[in-house]
């Protein structure tokens, strides 16, 4: 369990007693304060599911869930300003709105800037814009942006036999291994369709990953329909450009960044092409690995 | 005739990460935060231009590293597509203009055209980052141009004209706050994209870039006060972020010495006593 921590009401009146937990994901030191232990709980439930209790006590990313007061059935989320969190009797600094409605609503909006802080600012890992699963111990990683088409074919992936590592971020540390991020895959219900809905692994019956492996394939597989799966094999140099316009966060760390696709694609194959459907694209991408 | 760095070119080796890549390399520029992957030849003429070295010289050296012969107009293509990105150092425009003797732009664009089909030698990217658009989010990034005088009460508009980078003009409302006499600050609403103004709380003067609902946090900005163009006999003080990918003036409130923001109440303005 994460560690737990009570600290005085920030409010003179009524006195409420805040909960505390400090987790960590891929080293980003993470607080979720609430004014009770079942909202801190729920808190907890809706981060991505790699995060560990902390062992550091300093936050870089404090999140508190409220009730609102004369609506209980209301929430509202607030962001610590880095420094200036302070919670005193009467006195609250350094808190920025968030978000303000239905639990539903706020622990949605906890996964997701919880995940885009921990994205940006993991400072030993790359992350990169692409689905990830794993076959005979090696990555295949599937870079693309959004309506890429890159959760439909790695849903296919993970149907056909493929162990499922990640939907939308491939992390790369910097020893080239990727390691699993393994949220609902968000699958669009109709071709086209701009709304996105989340399917737990579990719902899904696929394999989940839980260690780190190599890469063995990227594959920069555009959708096209009608189209055959015909790559052109990337030059190394290329591979590794086509790679950085994918990160979420190369300014901060271009060293790591760069060595770190490097190592990563030192023996894995880089192929970019047209696709058609991905339950046939699938097959003949594993073939490959 | 003294040397032309276009028979001489030097590999540029200041704030640049050099990665070579089997017989490839890939450079990031950390001024630009461009990458740019080298083919083979480009990246022989990189690693073998030390300023000293002829086309001709660089392009034998070019043979023995890449197995194949490689002549001095090819050298000089790869000069040229090197010296564009600034890479590499050359003079080559201005030698031409002269006259001087060398391989001309014509006789190796020619000579390249036939040994490579007219490819790039040099592909570029530019790193995203911070700084880039966050998600489907358009983030506003600039500084307010003129001083808002008018109202100290508390919330007021700040209008952000665009900045160098291209960035688009956007406005937002912000809300001061103090705290044990120093001032702080947050902002509303939640959807504030761009740059936020840094806190004045001693060591905690920085910066915020925002986006969405994520933040990213430079420390150590430093205090710049000049008079209020509107003549009031005040300072308007504005954080300039020590890093060089910020590197854009907003205003924060006032910095140690210029009290008037303390006496204001709960709700101060932009401007300082000067």
């Amino acid at each position: 369990m994460p560690r737990t921590t009570r600290a005085p009401a920030p409010t003179a009146s009524p006195p409420v007693e805040l909960v505390r937990a400090t987790v960590s994901l891929f080293g980003v030191v993470v607080r979720l304060t609430a004014d009770s232990a079942g909202l801190l709980e729920r808190m907890q439930a809706a981060l991505p599911p790699i995060w560990k209790p902390a062992t550091s006590s300093a936050p870089e990313f404090s999140l508190r869930a409220l009730h609102d007061a004369g609506n209980s059935e209301q929430l509202r989320l607030e962001q610590a300003l880095p420094g200036l969190e302070q919670e005193q009797p009467g006195r609250e600094f350094g808190w920025l709105p968030l978000r303000r409605g239905s639990a539903g609503v706020v622990l949605d909006h906890v996964h997701g800037v919880v995940r885009e802080f921990v994205a940006h600012n993991a400072r030993d890992y790359v992350f990169i814009h692409a689905g990830v699963v794993a076959h005979h111990g090696r990555a295949l990683m599937l870079p693309g942006e959004s309506f890429a088409g890159k959760s439909t074919l790695t849903a296919a992936l993970a149907r056909a036999g493929a162990v499922y590592y990640s939907d939308d971020f491939a992390v790369l540390a910097a020893d080239g291994l990727i390691h699993p991020f393994p949220e609902p895959i968000t699958l669009r219900l109709t071709p086209g369709d701009h709304t996105q809905t989340p399917h737990p692994p579990t719902q899904l019956k696929v394999a989940v990953g839980s260690k780190p492996v190599p890469v063995g394939l990227v594959a920069l597989a555009q959708y096209k329909p009608g189209a055959s799966w015909r790559p052109r094999r990337l030059s190394s140099a290329n591979a590794i450009l086509e790679l950085i316009a994918h990160t979420l966060e190369c300014i901060d760390r271009p060293q790591l960044t760069v060595s770190a696709l490097r190592r990563a694609l030192a023996s894995a194959p880089v192929l970019k092409g047209e696709r058609g459907e991905a339950d046939e694209t699938a097959p003949l991408l594993l073939a490959e690995l | 005739m003294p040397r032309s760095s276009v028979q001489f070119p030097k590999a540029r080796e200041s704030r640049l990460l050099v990665e070579p890549v089997e017989a490839e390399a890939v450079i990031y520029d950390l001024d630009t935060n461009v990458a740019h992957a080298l083919q083979p030849l480009a990246a022989a003429v990189f690693a073998d231009a030390d300023g000293t070295r002829p086309l001709d010289t660089l392009a034998q050296l070019a043979t023995g590293r890449l197995d194949r012969t490689v002549t001095a107009a090819e050298v000089r293509v790869a000069v040229e597509q090197l010296a564009a990105l600034n890479l590499v150092t050359t003079g080559a425009e201005a030698q031409a203009d002269a006259g001087a003797p060398g391989i001309s732009r014509r006789d190796a664009l020619k000579a390249f055209a036939a040994a490579s089909a007219g490819a790039l030698l040099v592909s570029s990217v530019a790193a995203p980052g911070a700084l880039a658009e966050g998600g489907n989010l358009t983030c506003a990034v600039g500084a307010p141009s003129k001083a808002q005088a008018s109202d100290f009460s508390g919330q007021w508009a700040a209008t952000f004209d665009q900045d160098t980078s291209g960035h688009e003009v956007s406005s937002f409302g912000i809300t001061y706050k103090t705290w044990q006499s120093t001032p702080v600050m947050y902002l509303v609403p939640s959807e504030f994209n761009g740059y936020a103004p840094a806190m004045n709380s001693g060591n905690n003067t920085g910066c915020y870039y925002m986006c969405g609902s994520s933040y990213t946090y430079w420390s150590g900005g430093e205090w710049n006060c000049v008079p209020c163009d509107a003549g009031n006999g005040k300072s308007c003080c504005q954080v300039v972020c020590t890093n060089p990918s910020v590197g854009t003036k907003f205003y924060s409130g006032c910095p140690t010495g210029y009290p008037d923001l303390q006496t204001s109440g709960d709700h101060y303005g932009l401007y300082c006593a000067s």
